[in-house]
């Protein structure tokens, strides 16, 4: 065997040891698992989304016959892309975007956060600046900048466009410009830095900004919790093994909510089982503004 | 009350015991000062080191990360809004991660705020106005200064957002030194606490050792004050045996043998002194009876004539046998008296050991009146005694005593040459007996009266006075623990007093 053979041999040894190394999850000398993708509408930045979302995954894997690997993309549409390809097989969706996925393939709703009161909806939130003294109300926001969260997003653009319509009467003619960001986050940046009026975002962003400047002017009526869905033709042993990991837990039970302060405040207070009829609202509110001639996505 | 304290805290600074603590205390202050000084000196810089490393490497990262994120945009493969959303969740991360970071600024080529922590103050395009941030895009090399940020001291460390020539614009991260500031705050609590603890340690000792290292020195001063006398001074053997004075081998052993060959010193010439003083009081008195002789040959010439008149009688005369016997008896009795005459004059003269025994004060004063009497007659002097029956017995070299007395009444009758009074009084008064002989003489005046003590002062002529009468009185009064004193009024007289204390 010549030195090259022999270098070669060590670094093949090397590279097949790191690839053998367990995951998180996983116990040396165990069979592999199956991977299994998970995907989820980036509220935030990917970076944030890794450092709150990787806790959910390293959950699922110690809890589930599978091991689950996130994938993220810069915006909402890829996501329903990796779906309907099949690169994801589970994704965490706003409820427009799930409407929109549904319209294009087969999927199934099968569980959707709780909120704090433990109830499972959210709210969309309209934030201005602490120092902002026109802006008070939400009749105030007329002939104002606005700065929304995606197209797709639910609490982000849908909810907050529906509430200013309804409770308000501002369409899109009555706002002296709005902006849609990817990020949740970056709405809020945007109007804390002053280069929007207002701004409307999901509520728990609201909550981080609250003493960073920010305050709130409404806050919309309840939004259904963001569902977790799987392609129709998902093995139910997967569906089953996700329900059963997330259903178990109860934000009640002190030793999960060790666990679950890490996660991310979207889903840190537990899971309720969600069907398709859940959404049926966010349709009402799309086909709502589709008649005043705004489209969503 | 007051003065007291004050009185015990100046005799306790003035001792050995009280120098040695102090200087070792002054010591102690001053080392653990300055060793506390350099110590604190050497962490502070050590804390300020760390730090600015700290930040050297955050910045420097920080750096190669947004370059490349500056290079992305430029590529357009981030647009704008990615890379400001990218900057802020750096920002926001870097300062989850290390709570000491204060603040994190990110500038373009033209001192406008592309990305701060303070959102809400700091807008994107900010005009941001930073020496430290200026310098380093100037020098495209780090720059580091120490700030305040919102009053509280911060370290900013300023780096270039550079590759080679081609500039972006610059970073500057705040690091808070109020944690090193509280380091070496406690740091210092914790030497002051050990100094305190250790100084108060080292005193303990130093106080205990200060004392073992006085205890004999205590010692051998209670040693010497217990000497009072001549006779303590005989004793200088046994104190080789006293256990407080045993043999030590350092410096107070030394002292120890010192005394004690001092004291052999002493009790030596304190017996050369003695046999002095006894040849000086024969001496004395010698000239005492020189003094005295005049009268006691005319006390003696009386009787003998007597005698040589009845011999001639008795061989020249016959005589019946009455009147023989009357002449023999005249003869034994004029004998008699001569004998008595000598015989005082023998006991006056006689050397003596000293020794004491118990003594009437009033048998010795008539005793000596007796004598001085021979002395007196054929002068116009009275005598006056007043002598007080309430005397103990005293414990008194008699001889010697006597000598005093002689010595004190030859001079007062010398005083008077045209005649007067001599007083002699005994009493008793607060634990001592008195002798006061009382002359109405010429008396003194007050520089003559301060000289008469010292040995060979003398008011009378050459030949006539030796000038140790009464220096002589004086040592042998003292030997007994008395004390001679005179008063005298020119022209009017002259007393001395002898005090003896009653045993």
């Amino acid at each position: 065997m010549s030195f090259r053979c022999l270098i070669l041999f060590f670094l093949l040894v090397f590279v097949s040891n790191l690839d053998a190394k367990p995951a998180r999850g996983e116990k040396a000398g165990e069979p592999l698992k199956k991977v299994v993708y998970f995907s989820a509408i980036t509220l935030y930045h990917p970076i944030v989304m890794y450092q709150r979302y990787q806790p959910l995954m390293n959950y699922l894997t110690e809890h589930t016959p599978y091991r689950f690997e996130l994938k993220l993309s810069q915006d909402y549409r890829d996501i329903i892309k990796f779906l309907r390809n099949g690169t994801v097989q589970v994704a965490l969706l706003g409820g427009v975007t799930y409407l929109e996925a549904k319209k294009q393939f087969d999927l199934r709703p099968i569980l959707k956060p709780l909120g704090h009161d433990g109830k499972p909806y959210y709210k969309s939130v309209f934030i201005t600046r602490e120092g902002n003294k026109e802006i008070n109300t939400i009749a105030d926001l007329k002939g104002k900048s606005i700065a929304f969260a995606s197209k797709l997003s639910t609490s982000g653009n849908l909810a907050p466009l529906y509430h200013l319509y309804t409770k308000a009467g501002i369409g899109s003619g009555d706002r002296a410009r709005y902006v849609n960001f990817k990020y949740h986050d970056s709405v809020a940046r945007e109007v804390l830095r002053g280069n929007f009026d207002a701004g409307a975002v999901i509520d728990s962003v609201a909550d981080r900004f609250k003493d960073r400047g920010l305050k709130t002017i409404d806050v919309t009526d309840p939004i259904p919790g963001l569902p977790i869905v799987v392609r129709g033709d998902a093995s139910p042993e997967l569906t089953a093994a996700i329900k059963k990991a997330l259903l178990l837990l109860a934000y009640k039970n002190a030793d999960h909510r060790k666990l679950m302060e890490k996660w991310d405040e979207e889903f840190k207070y537990g899971f309720a089982e969600a069907t398709d009829s859940d959404y049926d609202r966010i349709r009402e509110m799309i086909d709502y503004l589709r008649r005043k001639g705004v489209r969503i996505p | 009350m007051k003065t007291q304290v004050l009185d015990k805290i100046r005799e306790w600074v003035f001792s050995l015991q009280g120098k040695f603590i102090l200087t070792a205390s002054v010591c102690i202050l001053i080392f653990t000062t300055i060793g506390s000084m350099i110590i604190v000196s050497r962490e502070k810089n050590l804390y300020k080191q760390d730090i600015v490393n700290q930040g050297k490497v955050f910045a420097e990262i920080s750096r190669v990360m947004l370059t490349n994120v500056m290079v992305y945009t430029e590529l357009g493969i981030m647009d704008k809004q990615d890379m400001i959303d990218y900057l802020d969740y750096f920002i926001m991360n870097l300062m989850e991660r290390d709570r000491r970071i204060r603040y994190v600024v990110v500038v373009d080529n033209d001192g406008r705020v592309v990305a701060h922590n303070k959102i809400a103050e700091y807008g994107y395009g900010t005009r941001y106005k930073d020496e430290a941030l200026r310098r380093a895009m100037e020098t495209l090399q780090p720059f580091i200064a120490e700030e305040y940020f919102e009053n509280r001291p911060v370290i900013s460390i300023a780096t270039p957002l550079n590759i080679s020539t081609k500039r972006w614009g610059g970073l500057e991260i705040g690091l808070s030194t109020e944690e090193v500031r509280k380091a070496i705050g406690i740091l210092k609590q914790e030497i002051v606490y050990i100094t305190v603890i250790f100084s108060a340690i080292s005193l303990l000792i130093i106080s205990v050792g200060a004392r073992i290292l006085s205890k004999p020195v205590i010692r051998l001063s209670s040693v010497m004050d217990g000497i009072k006398n001549h006779v303590d001074l005989e004793h200088v053997e046994a104190m080789h045996e006293l256990p407080v004075l045993k043999e030590r081998r350092d410096e107070f052993g030394r002292l120890q043998n010192s005394f004690l060959w001092m004291m052999q010193r002493l009790r030596d010439a304190d017996r050369e002194h003695k046999k002095t003083l006894e040849l000086l009081g024969q001496t004395e008195k010698m000239v005492a009876i020189g003094r005295l002789a005049s009268g006691v040959a005319h006390e003696i010439n009386n009787p003998l004539g007597g005698i040589t008149v009845c011999f001639k009688n008795l061989l020249r005369t016959e005589m019946d046998e009455v009147t023989k016997q009357e002449h023999i008896e005249v003869i034994n009795d004029s004998l008699d008296r001569i004998k008595n005459i000598v015989e005082q004059l023998l006991n006056f003269s006689k050397m003596t050991v000293a020794e004491k025994s118990p003594v009437a004060l009033n048998n010795l004063v008539t005793r000596q009146l007796i004598l001085l009497n021979y002395y007196i007659s054929g002068k116009d002097i009275k005598v006056v005694k007043e002598l007080s029956e309430q005397l103990p017995r005293l414990e008194l070299d008699e001889n010697k005593m006597g000598q005093v007395v002689m010595n004190i009444m030859i001079n007062a009758i010398q005083a008077m040459d045209n005649g007067g009074v001599l007083t002699i009084r005994t009493g008793r008064d607060n634990g001592f007996c008195e002798i006061d002989v009382e002359d109405t003489g010429r008396g003194m005046p007050a520089d003559i009266m301060n000289n008469i003590f010292d040995p060979f002062f003398t008011t009378k002529g050459t030949g006539e006075g030796t000038g140790l009468g009464l220096s002589v009185s004086k040592g042998i009064v003292e030997q007994h623990g008395g004390i001679i004193e005179v008063d005298s009024v020119v022209n009017a007289g002259t007393k001395f007093r002898i005090r003896l204390p009653v045993t």
